[in-house]
C-alpha cells in the first residue's frame, strides 16, 4: 500500500502549495539558502511574497489554535533576505531545446510565472508588456511602502536570467495585433490582468478631483506627481481601497476616510491591513453608500452618502439595500473610487477569433486553461477575477502545464482538479498540551513616521527573531511514522508520548494530525521501528562521523547541544571550537532527548576524551527532561561497564559559549 | 512475555574476547518488549563491546542482527546460513534462542547475553513483574486469578503464612517490595464474595507437571503434517 502523507495545512492552503513547513524547519536550523530554494521551488516571486503575500498559510496555521499562527510571511522574507547573494549564483540561462516559441501578453506575476515554466521546458518565450517595465501591478500599482521596486527586481532578475525576452512598451492591439502574435508564436498566453478600475455612477463624478484607484496608485507608484487635497475620501472596502487610502495619507492628505458599504466584519480588506491603516490615522466609515459628489464654486466640498441597510441578501449574494432618507455628507476635497477592477479586453478584435461571453469576458476553459482559439491560453486575474499575487502565480503554473503539453503533443491538456490530502485540524484535546509561545512581532516604522513617507514600513526580522519564530512551528505532518514490519506493539511509544498520539492495536499507529514531531517515541523504541519525518534517520550519527572523521587528534570533547537556545546561524552549525584550551566538537540536535545511548558512547570509540549533552533552558516537550536524565544515567553505567568511566559523560544546562 | 536481564558486560566480554568477529543476535518478540534484546539493545551492546574491546586493546569486530522471533526455526535458519567471517554469536534472545541456534546445528559457539528470568508482564514503563511459573497445572480458578505459585515466595497452596505483614511479604525490602500473594487472594475473594471458598484446603500440588518432571514437550497430533516419503528419504 502506498502511504499517502497528509499535507500540512500551511502548504495545503498556499495556492502554489509551497512546502512551508519544510522551509520553516530549515530556517530553524540556520540553513537559510536551502530554505530559500524550498520557497522558490514553486514560487518564482519569493521576494514579492515575503512582503505582500496575503499568506493563507498563516490563516490556516494550526498553531493559531494554540496561541497565534507562526509568522510565516515574515520568515519567508527573512530566508529570502539571507539568500540574496546566494540566489544570484543560481541564475542561469535556460537551455532551449525546441524551435517552438510562446508569446505571453502581460508581464505580471501570472504571465512571468508561465514564461519561466515554459522556458525551463526548452521553449523560447517572449513576453509583451504595455508598460515600460515588467512586473504588472506589482511594479505599477502596489504602493512602494509595501513593495519597494528593488525587491520586485530581485525576482524579475531571476526570471530574466532564464532568457525570457520581455518586449516592454508594446501594447497588443495597438502596436501588434493578437492575430499577428498568433502567427509569430506556436502558442499565446493572455495574462493581461485587471487593468481597468471600475467606476460608479456618481452625480458630479466627472469632476477632475474624482479619481479612479488604479491610475491614482500608478502615478504614485511610478513617482509621477499627484496633487493631493487636504481631505480625501476613498470609496471602497477592499484591499486596493486600503492601499489608496494609505497612499493618499503619505502623499500629504491631512485626513483620509474610507467609505464602505460593508460593516467592519463584512469588509473584504484584510483585517491586518485595516489595522495598519487605522494606526496611520485612516478613518473607516462603515455602511455608507455614495450618492453624489457635492461641488461648490467648482471645487469638491463633500461626498453625499446614504445609509446601507444590508449588503448581502439571505443567500449571501451582493444585493445592497439603502435607507435613502438617512443621508450624510462627508466633507472632502477629493474622492477616489476603489470599487474593483475589470479586464481591458479592447485589444481583442473580431478577426482574432476569440469569443467573449455576454458580459464581455473572455470565453475560457478552466480545465484546459485555454481561450476559444486553438493555441491561445490565458491565466491570472483576466480569467480568475481579482486575486492575490500568489494566486496569479498558481494560475501561471497551470497555464504553463497546458501550454507545454500543447507544444509537445499538439493537443490541449485537461488538467486534473487539484487534490490535496490536507492534515486535519489540531484536535481540541491537544490544544492545552502544546506549550504556548508568543508570536514574534515584526518591527515596523512608527505609524506617525511611516504615514508621511513611502519607506518600507516593515523592517524585517533579525536573525534571533527569525530563529525564535521558526521554532514555534508545530512541524505538522512531519512527525512519527511506524515501520509496521518492525513494530512489536510493545507500547513504549504510547507510554512516553507527551501528547497521547500513539494508538497501538496490531502495531503502533501515529495520528499525524496529533503528532508534534518531538521524537521522544523514536528514541525510546526498542525495535527502532519509528522514524520522524523531519529528522532523516541516521542523520545524527552521520554528522558526528563527518565531524570526528576529519580529525586525527584525540582527547577532545564532544558536545551534543540542543539548538533551541541558539540564536545565530554560526552557532547552529556542527563545528570544532576551542574551549578553555581544548578542542571541542559541537554537534547540534533539535532536542537533547533525541540523543540515544549509542550516540553518547560512539565518540569514545573515536578517541573523544569526554562527552557533554547540553539541554536547553526549557524543553517544549513535556517529559523530555526526564527522558534525557534517565538515558544519560544509563549510558554512564554502560560506559563504566565498558571501562571508559562514567564521569566522562555529563549533562549540562544552557550556557554562553566563549567564542574563539 | 518472557522477561530477561542483560548479563554484566564483563561476563559477556569474557565469552567472546578470544574471537575476531561476533554476531550480536537480537529477537523481535518478548525481549524487545522488555527492552533487553531488540534491535536497539543489540546496537547498545555492540557499542558497549566495541568500547570494551578498545579499552582492552583487542581487535574485535561486531555484526548486529535482529530476527522476528529467534525461537522459530524458519526465522533463524537464514541468519545461521549467512555468517560470513563470524566466529561466535552472542544471543540477546531468551534462553530458548541460544538453544534453538544449537538445535539448528549452528557450528559456532553461541553465548547468552541475557539471564532469562521469568514469565511476566509490564507493570509500568521500565518495570516488569513475574506472573506465571509454568507449573503445568493451573490453579488460578481457585485463587481469584492470582497465582500463588508464581507470586508467593514459598509457592504455598494454602496461605497466607506467618510472614505476611500488612499485605506485604516478609522478604520485602525497601528496594524490592513484594506483595503477599495470599493477602491479594484474600482481598480478591472478598470482592468476588468467595471468601468462604478459601476455607477449602487445597491438596498438595503435583510438581511433576512442572519443571520437576523433566523437560516438557507438547504434541498435537492433529496439527502435525504427514511426512511425504520421497526417494531421497527412503534412501
Amino acid at each position: 500500500m502506498v502511504e499517502i502523507l497528509p499535507c500540512a495545512t500551511c502548504g495545503a492552503h498556499c495556492p502554489v502549495h509551497t512546502d512551508t513547513r519544510s522551509y520553516v524547519d530549515l530556517i530553524a536550523r540556520g540553513r537559510y539558502e536551502e530554505a530559500f530554494e524550498r520557497i522558490r521551488e514553486r514560487n518564482p516571486f519569493p521576494s514579492v511574497c515575503g512582503l505582500i503575500c496575503h499568506h493563507p498559510c498563516e490563516q490556516s496555521c494550526r498553531r493559531g489554535d494554540v496561541d497565534e499562527p507562526v509568522a510565516l510571511r515574515h520568515l519567508k522574507r527573512f530566508a529570502v533576505e539571507q539568500a540574496s547573494e546566494y540566489r544570484k549564483r543560481l541564475r542561469k540561462l535556460a537551455i532551449l531545446r525546441s524551435e517552438k516559441k510562446v508569446g505571453i501578453v502581460g508581464a505580471g506575476p501570472a504571465g512571468l510565472t508561465a514564461a519561466a515554466d515554459v522556458i525551463r521546458e526548452g521553449f523560447g518565450v517572449t513576453v509583451y508588456e504595455a508598460h515600460s517595465t515588467p512586473g504588472g501591478l506589482l511594479a505599477h500599482a502596489i504602493p512602494r511602502y509595501r513593495l519597494p521596486l528593488e525587491i520586485l527586481q530581485e525576482d524579475l532578475d531571476d526570471l530574466l536570467a532564464l532568457g525570457v525576452k520581455v518586449s516592454t512598451g508594446v501594447r497588443v492591439g495597438q502596436d501588434i495585433s493578437l492575430q499577428q502574435l498568433c502567427q509569430r508564436h506556436d502558442a499565446v498566453v493572455l495574462a493581461t490582468g485587471l487593468s481597468l478600475s471600475r467606476s460608479l455612477p456618481l452625480e458630479h463624478g466627472e469632476h477632475p478631483d474624482v479619481h479612479l484607484a488604479l491610475p491614482f496608485l500608478q502615478s504614485a507608484a511610478t513617482g509621477v506627481g499627484q496633487d493631493i487635497r487636504e481631505r480625501v475620501v476613498v470609496i471602497g472596502g477592499g484591499n486596493v481601497a486600503v492601499d489608496v487610502a494609505r497612499t493618499a495619507i503619505r502623499l500629504g492628505a491631512k485626513s483620509v476616510s474610507m467609505v464602505c458599504l460593508e460593516n467592519e466584519e463584512e469588509m473584504p480588506a484584510w483585517d491586518w491591513e485595516c489595522q495598519e491603516a487605522l494606526e496611520e490615522g485612516i478613518a473607516f466609515l462603515y455602511r455608507r453608500g455614495p450618492v453624489a459628489v457635492t461641488i461648490e464654486q467648482g471645487r469638491i466640498v463633500g461626498l453625499v452618502t446614504r445609509q446601507v441597510q444590508r449588503v448581502f441578501d439571505e443567500q449571501g449574494s451582493f444585493s445592497p439595500l439603502y435607507l435613502d432618507d438617512v443621508r450624510e455628507t462627508i466633507p472632502c476635497q477629493m474622492v477616489i473610487i476603489a470599487v474593483g477592477q475589470e479586464a481591458d479586453l479592447s485589444f481583442v478584435r473580431e478577426e482574432d477569433g476569440l469569443n467573449k461571453d455576454s458580459s464581455g469576458r473572455l470565453v475560457f476553459d478552466h480545465g484546459r486553461m485555454s481561450a476559444s482559439r486553438d493555441g491561445v491560453f490565458a491565466c491570472g486575474e483576466v480569467v480568475t477575477g481579482p486575486g492575490s499575487a500568489i494566486e496569479a502565480v498558481a494560475s501561471g503554473h497551470r497555464a504553463a502545464r497546458a501550454v507545454i503539453a500543447f507544444l509537445n503533443t499538439g493537443n490541449g491538456l485537461l488538467l486534473d482538479a487539484e487534490e490535496i490530502h490536507e492534515l486535519s485540524p489540531l484536535p481540541s484535546s491537544l490544544i492545552d498540551r502544546v506549550k504556548k509561545t508568543s508570536r514574534t512581532r515584526m518591527p515596523v516604522l512608527d505609524a506617525q513616521i511611516r504615514r508621511r513617507n513611502f519607506d518600507p514600513f516593515e523592517l524585517g526580522f533579525k536573525e534571533e527573531e527569525a530563529l525564535r519564530e521558526a521554532r514555534r512551528c508545530l512541524s505538522c505532518a512531519a512527525g512519527a511514522r511506524v515501520d509496521e514490519a518492525k513494530c512489536v506493539a510493545c507500547l513504549a511509544c504510547l507510554r512516553v508520548c507527551p501528547f497521547g498520539v500513539p494508538e497501538v492495536k496490531d502495531v503502533a499507529c501515529m495520528a499525524s494530525e496529533m503528532c508534534q514531531a518531538c521524537g521522544l517515541c523514536a528514541a525510546e523504541c526498542p525495535a527502532l521501528a519509528i522514524s520522524i519525518t523531519r529528522f532523516s534517520p541516521g542523520d545524527l550519527r552521520r554528522r558526528v562521523s563527518d565531524l570526528l572523521g576529519n580529525t586525527n587528534s584525540s582527547g577532545y570533547k564532544v558536545e551534543f547541544r540542543c539548538m533551541q537556545d541558539v540564536y545565530t546561524r554560526e552557532d547552529l552549525m556542527d563545528r570544532w571550537i576551542q574551549d578553555k584550551g581544548e578542542m571541542k566538537a559541537v554537534v547540534m540536535v533539535p532536542c537533547a532527548a533525541l540523543v540515544d545511548e549509542v550516540d553518547m558512547m560512539k565518540p569514545f570509540e573515536w578517541d573523544a576524551a569526554s562527552v557533554v549533552v547540553r539541554h536547553c533552558s526549557g524543553c517544549r516537550y513535556e517529559g523530555a527532561e526526564d527522558r534525557i536524565q534517565k538515558r544519560l544515567a544509563r549510558t554512564k553505567l554502560l560506559l563504566e561497564e565498558a571501562g571508559v568511566g562514567k564521569d566522562l559523560l555529563t549533562l549540562e544546562g544552557p550556557k554562553e559559549e566563549p567564542a574563539e | 512475555m518472557i522477561v530477561a536481564d542483560r548479563k554484566p558486560l564483563d561476563e559477556i566480554f569474557g565469552f567472546i574476547k578470544g574471537y575476531r568477529k561476533v554476531l550480536i543476535l537480537g529477537c523481535g518478540e518478548c525481549v524487545t518488549v522488555c527492552q533487553v534484546g531488540g534491535e536497539k539493545e543489540v546496537a547498545v551492546l555492540a557499542q558497549s563491546l566495541r568500547l570494551k574491546a578498545k579499552v582492552e586493546g583487542l581487535a574485535l569486530e561486531f555484526m548486529e542482527k535482529t530476527v522476528r522471533r529467534v525461537c522459530e526455526p524458519e526465522f533463524i535458519a537464514p541468519v545461521l546460513s549467512d555468517l560470513e567471517g563470524v566466529d561466535a554469536i552472542v544471543s540477546l534472545a531468551c534462553g530458548v534462542g541460544v538453544n534453538i541456534c544449537v538445535d539448528r546445528e549452528c557450528r559456532l559457539p553461541v553465548f547468552p547475553g541475557v539471564n532469562t528470568t521469568f514469565m511476566g508482564s509490564t507493570r509500568e514503563h521500565g518495570v516488569w513483574e513475574e506472573r506465571c511459573a509454568g507449573c503445568g497445572e493451573c490453579v488460578l480458578h481457585l485463587t481469584g486469578g492470582i497465582c500463588p505459585v508464581a507470586r508467593c515466595a514459598k509457592s504455598i497452596m494454602n496461605g497466607p503464612c506467618g510472614g505476611t505483614d500488612r499485605g506485604m511479604c516478609e522478604i520485602s525490602t525497601p528496594q524490592r517490595p513484594v506483595e503477599c500473594a495470599w493477602a491479594l487472594i484474600v482481598e480478591r475473594a472478598k470482592k468476588l464474595g468467595t471468601l468462604e471458598d478459601l476455607k477449602t484446603i487445597l491438596a498438595a500440588k503435583d510438581w511433576s507437571l512442572a519443571k520437576d518432571g523433566g523437560p516438557r514437550r507438547r504434541v498435537r497430533e492433529d496439527l502435525r503434517i504427514a511426512r511425504i516419503e520421497t526417494q531421497e528419504n527412503q534412501k
